[in-house]
């Protein structure tokens, strides 16, 4: 036996001894990420204990899973919300990374550099746009009555009266959608287009001696290309359904559209954060990092069994 | 070789980048070796063992403090500053805060990094400060700062929210007169049109809609935009507050939060907002205007922003609530040639208020739990601050923050403050305030009332003064048809002081089950509003409301009612 | 290279080319919004704006750009820039290269334990007692060290070391060379487009990051950089309590939406400027054969 134990451990270290460049070549990485990402969730005991800041989180008394129960309790009714969430979230990501694929591949196709270049850089320009800027902007254009595009349709009598665009909540979705995939174009396509640049010549080189034109290079080198960044993508980004950008929705929301607008994180916002309720926050911050672990784990495990691509 | 290029480039950025961080560390040093300095100096002073040494002699102590409003000059640069420096080798160093204080607060209590001295913004927060033991007790002081303890003897209790009775802060702007807050935030309307039908004397709300409907007619387009009757920014979490404001026009409510309850001046007990009468006439006024067309179509989804746009390019006749948004309007449509289209404000009040005639609350501070400063155990020289805090509670150094310099701001005529065209162009902002009037007042104390002599120590309080210098020849011009001595006339003639006192200290916590509950009460409000001022007839609003206090009742408002009512006894007890 | 292009690629052109256009079109539009309301005439601003500037003036850009500080915060955001994406990429992509060696012992656990940090906040009074302690308050540090390793760029990264063909280590490894070296030699300079795209990420976050001296640094004007002196000036009053207070004192100086305007144009331009900068890194195609030979 303990021969065997040595043979083993002497087996283990060789390995580790193979690789050793390896380990110091993610040492720094798992440092900081150790550092700055692990170290802080001491703080999760927050939720468990009734914290006061400026008083240590050691001495804080045991409260048990009181904020747990508040969350789920008060927020069990509200099932519009992950609808809301799910629909707009699980929409926004997809559509947003189809259509930057298919942006990516189309810009692909241009050979006049300079315009390829003007194109990149101003389908960037969206992203840095804050959401307080859209929203004056989408005023401009969809206001029921101001609004330039309302104002035209109404000027051209395709419509009587203007759409309430911003705040109908038969639109909301759409809208929502509509904006995401307009704002993060430029920014989710570039990691496309540089996937594209990494595919090797000789594969279209080959596909032409085959007689492959253009639309089944395309379809037969390109775009099987970019199938592992697509799905590492969408991967990634399941973790985060139930995660939603609150400045967007702190302004798109309002009184008319909010059955179909509201979002669990707008809620959340609403009874804790806003109220810097600490342990409350913590407490909500626990179950959604679990739930999104668990969906990632899921997510990566069926994506491994249909398509062998997996982020770890 | 190509590897040894590459090499050449790689080691020549790495060369770039730490020099590049060599010099911004060099910027980072700065602030350390000033902090050096300052502690070199308190060696010393403790060496003096605190005799009093002529301000020069003492070493210079510069405190930073957090402002939500950055003065437009250094404080060091400014005349007031400038005394303050030569009487105690002091100054102050304004940092701009952004983001949400209260966080702000909450984190640098946690982490042990707050500054010296420090504007903690409630109650509850400075309670959290006295917990954590971090503020410094000022009563051991209070014996070297006579002039504080008398200029504020009457606040001075109130001051004291600590259970072990001592004091540890004070709040800036207390007392605060009643003429400050005087005129409503009520309505404001276009002139051009106040002229066109005659100035007439608008305050039902029946009055406001004949009048805004003609207005309308006769005025179709503005600068080839369609007209808007009234402009309100209902989006975001106002449409839970703005619609229901009527109650604060009558006698009765004072103005409260934005929450579930409202106070009743006359019972002393606070009640519930939804289902006030006044919060119904409010929504029959809405939707009124509504259905004649005069109520803005986008006043749900626009924001502030989109309110001060229509109201800058003169597009809307009227503007609810948000009156204050009229004095960036009123000189940009001056400047732009079209001064008769300027607003004015006036008052309006629901019929039940009418016929009740009961006199308007007006608010009179004598408590600002909001403008609360401490001295934490981070200041080096506590017993400085308090020197300064008692030198700033004389009335010459309350005339000099308020007004600035005789001479240079203003003169005195007939016993009586008159401002100079030196201060015109500070608040014209044709001139930057030189003399950082806008800078101590922040954290320090000041005595907004009245001298002895009976005249405000703020020249800009008197009604007369302020016209003067914060109204356009226009506006006055129109207070003047309509009929009033000055813009402030119909409000302190149908209004009564009134002290906040302990109403906007009951607060229930939010994080309770009953917060919970407040805060599911104002989302149903909020959500219910659009659809009654949305109703097409009377018939209509009727079932809607009655859907409505159904909905509402489901979520218990008396329990609300009745926990704001024993916490309040409960604060009336111990007073 | 192409013999003939047939009448369908013709069409597939022309249709591309009207497609981009109008993606073009409606990118581009914000942008003209944006400026023409930042030079217009605050009375006469409608919904023409989109398309033209009403009674110009140039008010709020000598409004926003006359502050002092202003030229120091450019510094210092550049700093940012240009530090911070240069240490991510070293670091990030090294661990990149290695998580895809599927051999190495522990590996498995190393890269979840990269992952799930993907989805873990830990709130902020814990982080910001955690930059306390290690004292990095007050310092330029604050701004680099937690974003030197980017989880979701080393995915990326790794995605694209995977996908690129594999045999090129292997010839490598046999002439002596071991990891490191093979990874600064080999891998790095393939990986160039994904590198670009990395870098990109980093330095707009970078270069749009405020939070962070809010939160750390507000009390040390000397290290604001740009974004945070322009959203100093952008401060609205948005909470409640502010609205109410704000009409009780008459505060008037809120920012106006110009201002709102000229700030965005201010700030995004300059970074805009970086995207041509390392686009050539993106067009040009793998040349296996000549890496290979």
């Amino acid at each position: 036996m303990g021969l065997l134990f040595r043979f083993r451990n002497h087996h283990t270290v060789k390995k580790i001894i193979r690789h050793q460049y390896i380990y110091f070549m993610l040492f720094p990485a798992v440092l900081l990420i150790f550092v700055f990402q692990y170290l802080p969730l001491v703080g999760w005991l927050m939720a468990f204990k009734d914290y006061k800041p400026g008083f240590s989180l050691w001495s804080a008394e045991w409260i048990g899973f009181h904020q747990f129960y508040v969350f789920f309790f008060q927020s069990s009714d509200y099932i519009y919300l992950i609808r809301n969430t799910l629909i707009m979230n699980i929409l926004s990501t997809t559509v947003s990374l189809f259509v930057s694929l298919i942006f990516a591949l189309l810009i692909n196709e241009i050979r006049v550099k300079f315009f390829v270049k003007t194109v990149q850089t101003i389908t960037f320009f969206p992203f840095f746009i804050s959401w307080v800027i859209i929203y004056s902007l989408m005023n401009a254009l969809f206001a029921q009555e101001s609004g330039l595009i309302n104002q035209l349709l109404v000027s051209w009598h395709v419509i009587d009266e203007g759409i309430n665009l911003l705040g109908g909540k038969q639109y909301a979705w759409g809208m929502i959608v509509a904006m995401d995939v307009w704002k993060g174009l430029g920014y989710n396509s570039i990691i496309f287009i540089a996937s594209i640049s990494a595919i090797p010549v000789d594969q279209y080189e080959a596909a032409e001696i085959d007689g492959a034109g253009r639309f089944k290079k395309m379809r037969y080198v390109t775009v099987p290309n970019l199938m592992p960044t697509l799905i590492v993508l969408l991967i990634i980004n399941s973790g985060y359904v139930f995660s939603s950008d609150i400045s967007k929705y702190l302004l798109f929301m309002n009184s008319l559209n909010w059955e179909t607008m509201e979002v669990l994180d707008m809620y959340i916002y609403n009874r804790g954060l806003k109220l810097f309720n600490f342990p409350y926050a913590t407490a909500v911050e626990i179950v959604k990092s679990c739930v999104s672990i668990t969906l990632i784990i899921g997510v990566n495990q069926l994506s491994k069994k249909l398509t062998g691509k997996a982020i770890f | 070789m190509f590897n040894k290029n590459k090499a050449l480039i790689v080691s020549l950025c790495l060369i770039v980048l730490l020099g590049m961080l060599a010099a911004c560390s060099k910027a980072t040093d700065q602030s350390p070796s000033t902090n050096k300095s300052a502690e070199t100096g308190k060696s010393a002073e403790t060496n003096q063992s605190g005799a009093a040494a002529a301000p020069q002699d003492r070493p210079f102590y510069s405190i930073k403090v957090m402002v939500r409003v950055l003065p437009e000059v250094k404080f060091e640069e400014t005349g007031f500053g400038k005394i303050i420096k030569d009487k105690f080798n002091m100054t102050f160093d304004f940092i701009p805060y952004t983001g949400d204080y209260v966080e702000k607060l909450n984190l640098m209590l946690a982490a042990g990094d707050y500054p010296e001295l420090l504007n903690i913004r409630n109650n509850d927060m400075v309670q959290k400060y006295i917990d954590a033991n971090v503020l410094v007790p000022l009563d051991d002081y209070l014996e070297d700062a006579p002039n504080f303890a008398k200029m504020f003897e009457k606040y001075i209790p109130n001051w004291r929210i600590s259970p072990d009775n001592k004091l540890y802060k004070w709040e800036a702007n207390v007392p605060t007169d009643a003429v400050y807050y005087a005129k409503g935030l009520d309505i404001a309307v276009r002139m051009d049109a106040l002229e066109q039908q005659g100035w007439p004397n608008l305050l039902s709300t029946d009055s406001y809609i004949t009048f805004l409907k003609k207005a309308l007619e006769q005025n179709p387009e503005t600068n080839g935009q369609k007209t808007i009757g009234m402009t309100v920014a209902f989006a975001g979490n106002l449409m839970a507050w703005l619609p229901q404001v009527m109650f604060e026009k009558g006698g009765r409510y004072l103005a409260s939060i934005l929450n579930g309850v409202i106070f009743n001046d006359v019972t002393k007990e606070f009640e519930d907002l939804s289902t006030n009468e006044y919060v119904l006439e409010s929504y029959q006024f809405f939707n009124k205007l509504y259905r004649e067309g005069i109520l803005d179509k986008e006043s749900f989804t626009d924001t502030e922003d989109q309110v001060q746009e229509k109201l800058n390019s003169g597009r809307a006749l009227s503007v609810w609530y948000s009156v204050y948004k009229t004095r960036t309007a009123n000189p940009l449509l001056s400047k732009a040639g079209k001064p008769n289209m300027q607003y004015i404000r006036l008052p309006v009040r629901s019929d039940k208020q009418i016929e009740r005639n009961e006199k308007r609350e007006l608010f009179e501070t004598d408590a600002n739990a909001q403008g609360s400063v401490a001295i934490t155990k981070e200041a080096k020289y506590p017993e400085r601050i308090i020197e300064l805090l008692n030198w700033i509670s004389t009335d010459e150094a309350q005339t000099l923050m308020q007004n600035g310099e005789e001479g240079v701001y203003y003169t005195i005529v007939d016993g009586k403050k008159q401002p100079t065209d030196q201060y015109k162009a500070v608040l014209a902002k044709t001139e930057k305030d030189t003399f950082g009037l806008n800078g101590l007042s922040q954290v320090f104390p000041t005595y907004k009332t009245k001298d002895a002599n009976g005249n405000y120590i703020d020249m800009l309080a008197d009604p007369d003064v302020n016209d003067q210098l914060m109204l356009s020849a226009e506006e006055r011009n129109a207070y003047k048809q309509l009929g009033w001595k000055n813009s402030y006339q119909y409000w302190l003639d149908t209004g009564v002081p009134q002290s906040v006192g302990l109403v906007y200290q009951v607060v229930i916590d939010p994080a309770s089950e009953l917060g919970a509950a407040e805060a599911n009460i104002v989302q149903l409000r909020s959500k219910w509003t659009p659809r009654l001022i949305q109703a097409k007839n009377d018939e209509e609003f009727q079932s809607i409301w009655e859907q409505y206090l159904v909905e509402h009742e489901k979520l218990n408002p008396q329990k609300l009612v009745d926990e704001y009512n024993r916490l309040y006894a409960e604060k009336a007890k111990n007073q | 290279m192409i013999a003939r292009r047939s009448t369908g690629d013709i069409l597939f052109d022309i249709g591309n080319y009207i497609l981009m256009v109008l993606i073009l079109i409606l990118m581009v539009f914000p942008f003209i919004y944006i400026f023409n309301y930042s030079i217009s005439d605050q009375t006469q601003i409608s919904n023409a704006v989109i398309y033209r500037p009403v009674g110009i003036n140039f008010d709020s850009y000598i409004n926003v750009l006359s502050d002092p500080i202003i030229l120091h915060s450019m510094f210092i955001s550049v700093c940012r820039t240009v530090v911070g994406p240069a240490l991510m990429v070293f670091f990030t992509s090294m661990a990149g290269y290695a998580v895809t060696k599927n051999d190495v012992l522990g590996i498995k656990w190393t890269r979840k334990f990269f992952v799930f940090t993907l989805y873990l906040t830990a709130g902020i009074i814990p982080t910001y007692i955690l930059i306390k302690e290690l004292h990095l308050i007050g310092t330029f540090w604050v701004y680099i060290l937690p974003s030197i390793i980017s989880v979701f760029n080393m995915i990326l990264i790794k995605t694209y070391i995977e996908s690129l063909p594999g045999g090129l280590e292997d010839s490598a490894l046999i002439d002596g060379a071991n990891e490191v070296q093979l990874f600064i030699r080999v891998i790095f300079p393939m990986c160039l487009p994904v590198m670009a795209a990395v870098t990109l990420f980093s330095c707009v976050q970078q270069w749009n990051a405020y939070v962070d001296t809010q939160f750390y640094n507000s009390m040390n004007p000397n290290l604001y950089p740009l974004q945070y002196v322009l959203f100093v000036k952008l401060q609205t009053f948005t909470t409640f309590e502010d609205l109410l207070a704000r009409s009780r004192q008459e505060v008037t100086n809120f920012t106006p939406a110009s201002i709102k305007m000229t700030v965005t144009v201010v700030t995004v331009l300059p970074i805009l400027m970086i995207y041509p900068i390392l686009q050539k890194y993106f067009i040009k195609g793998l040349l296996i054969g000549a890496i290979k030979g």
